[in-house]
């Protein structure tokens, strides 16, 4: 890819940030940032890029936004603040990235539309390598841009910082947009949704450097993301316990349990914060702490009641103490997760660990019938397998 | 900027409601409008009557028809509306989740910002349904999809991005008239204020 797709990635947001910095219509914003890009394409191409291409980028996009508005000027609906100095370096568009992060993350935003604008705004991908990574049309996902930012100008959604009474509840919603992209390329199996979280995630914790839970979400992503080699091997799933440690990515495992101390020494206890307190007491080399870890889950559940979350303790109980408690706890799972693929796998491991081995054959069929992912497929067919 | 907020409720449930429940919770609109007032957020609020006083003017190339009842038979309908003046969304969110409506008999309360115009005075709203009306004298909303729905679960505010429910004409425009004598260009249902 050439030198300008990269600087594209690595400016977008920034340019646009420091643009919306001035003018309070979304549309018309990102309209002169594409222009400006456009121009740097071919002024470019010829000559080398100038020493400054931020403030290049967004000196051209002010001038485009300005020749635009005078050829509409019978819609005189921009209001320029022309006291705004161009940004010059990264701690001034900090603040406008801050911003532009909160605005995109907007809770009167469907949490689709904040996770698409997130990416297209915050992250710098184009349309349609958000589309590719949602799997949608990029038409559609387009359509879908297009619509959250005339609400954001429409409605006049605010291009601010929370007020601090406000900022806990509004980062709840920008730590959830990246955890979001997180789950859906963990789940399945597509590291490149998994980097553009960590990569949000970085830059959130570098924009608000004092907020524990943001840095326990990056925690808790960079040690899953570590395990990413060893999770699948030769397209099969691998459990846990049974990953080769040696193809758990070092630099992401030290990464995720520096921000992990971080966190707790600077008072992070919600969710994210127990979650990757769990991942990083996997992440000891054996033998692992189950009783920790169930005692983990106990408070995760009062913090954040969920049936997914008492079947990843049930499993954990049933290594701490015995597979009957854990098939137990699981039963009372039967009526909250009847159609989930992975409460029928937990069942079968505990009853084939029992020797209830026609139990354990049935609910893996039952996984079966229910696991769409091919790796997981082929691993629980080999699970069933080696029942007989 | 101006917001309206249209206030959706059970009509079903609102009728059962005994005369000095109704009331109780008109009578919690006073301070709240006191508040508005007083704040100078507010620019205008209205109680519907039910839709058994509703009438709907089709209009399109020929004559207007003229039906008895409401734009659209469901059980829930707009039951008042508020027009609010705020800074921004997070201003309106704050103003229309104090909005005692939501503690008593509304089921949601939809936010949608106001493109231009101004509400008028007297005994009628008038709702310009699917496109706005080719004439001066109307508050026009902004589109739809600008829409934030306010929900209490659990008594919590729950927001949601769009309108209270898709329809194939929106309202698209409003207007307070004594009593509407006009013809119909686009679809108008006329609902009597309390």
């Amino acid at each position: 890819v050439s030198a300008l797709a990269a600087l594209y990635r690595a400016e977008h947001g920034r340019v646009l940030a420091a643009l919306l910095a001035r003018v309070r219509d979304f549309p018309a914003a990102e309209e002169a940032v594409h222009d400006a890009f456009v121009a740097a394409a071919e002024q470019w191409r010829d000559r080398s890029i100038p020493p400054n291409p931020r403030a290049w980028l967004v000196r051209v996009a002010t001038n485009k936004l300005i020749d635009r508005q005078r050829r509409r000027a019978k819609f005189p609906e921009v209001e320029m603040d022309e006291t705004v100095p161009a940004p010059e370096d990264d701690r001034d568009v900090g603040d406008d990235r801050l911003r532009l992060i909160f605005t995109c993350c907007h809770p009167a935003l469907a949490p689709e539309a904040q996770v698409a604008l997130t990416l297209r705004t915050v992250a710098g991908l184009t349309t349609d390598e958000i589309a590719a990574l949602f799997l949608a049309e990029p038409a559609a996902m387009a359509q879908r841009l297009v619509r959250t930012q005339k609400k954001i100008r429409d409605a006049r959604i605010p291009y601010s910082v929370p007020a601090p009474d406000k900022l806990a509840e509004r980062l709840t919603a920008v730590l959830a947009v990246v955890y979001l992209v997180f789950t859906e390329g963990y789940a399945n199996l597509r590291d490149e949704l998994c980097d553009e979280a960590i990569r949000l995630g970085r830059l959130v914790c570098e924009l608000l450097p004092v907020e524990p839970e943001a840095r326990a979400l990056l925690a808790l992503i960079q040690l899953q993301h570590a395990r990413r080699a060893a999770r699948v091997v030769d397209g099969e799933l691998v459990l846990l316990a049974d990953q080769d440690r040696t193809r758990w990515d070092a630099s992401h495992l030290a990464d995720g349990l520096a921000a992990l101390d971080a966190a707790l020494a600077a008072g992070a206890h919600g969710p994210y914060a127990l979650q990757a307190a769990i991942a990083g007491l996997h992440a000891q080399p054996p033998p692992t702490d189950w009783s920790q870890i169930v005692e983990l889950y106990d408070l995760l559940l009062a913090a954040q009641p969920s049936p997914l979350v008492e079947l990843n303790r049930a499993i954990a109980l049933a290594l701490a103490r015995g597979p009957e408690l854990g098939l137990a706890a699981l039963d009372r799972l039967r009526f909250a997760l009847p159609e989930d693929h992975l409460y029928h796998a937990a069942r079968a491991d505990l009853l084939a660990r029992l020797g209830r081995r026609d139990a354990a054959a049935r609910a893996y069929r039952a996984a079966l019938a229910r696991a769409t992912q091919p790796a997981e497929r082929r691993f629980l067919e080999r699970r069933l397998a080696a029942l007989d | 900027m101006q917001y309206m907020l249209l206030i959706y409720l059970d009509e079903q449930v609102a009728a059962a409601r005994s005369p000095s429940e109704v009331a109780a919770a008109v009578a919690l609109h006073d301070p709240y409008i006191a508040r508005l007032r007083a704040n100078r957020r507010y620019a205008g609020s209205g109680v519907l009557r039910p839709t058994a006083h509703a009438r709907t003017l089709r209009g399109g190339d020929g004559e207007p028809v003229a039906t008895q009842g409401p734009f659209a038979e469901s059980r829930e309908q707009l039951g008042g509306f508020y027009v609010i003046e705020a800074d921004d969304l997070d201003v309106a969110i704050e103003v229309a989740a104090e909005c005692p409506a939501l503690q008593t008999v509304a089921i949601a309360i939809e936010i949608r910002p106001v493109a231009h115009g101004a509400l008028g005075d007297g005994g009628e709203l008038v709702l310009a349904r699917g496109t706005v009306p080719d004439a001066p004298g109307w508050l026009v909303l902004a589109e739809p999809g600008s829409a934030t729905t306010l929900r209490l679960r659990d008594g919590k505010v729950e927001l949601a991005d769009g309108p209270f429910r898709d329809e194939p004409e929106p309202i698209a425009a409003a207007r307070v008239v004594e009593r509407w004598h006009g013809d119909a260009t686009t679809t108008l249902e006329i609902r009597p204020l309390r």
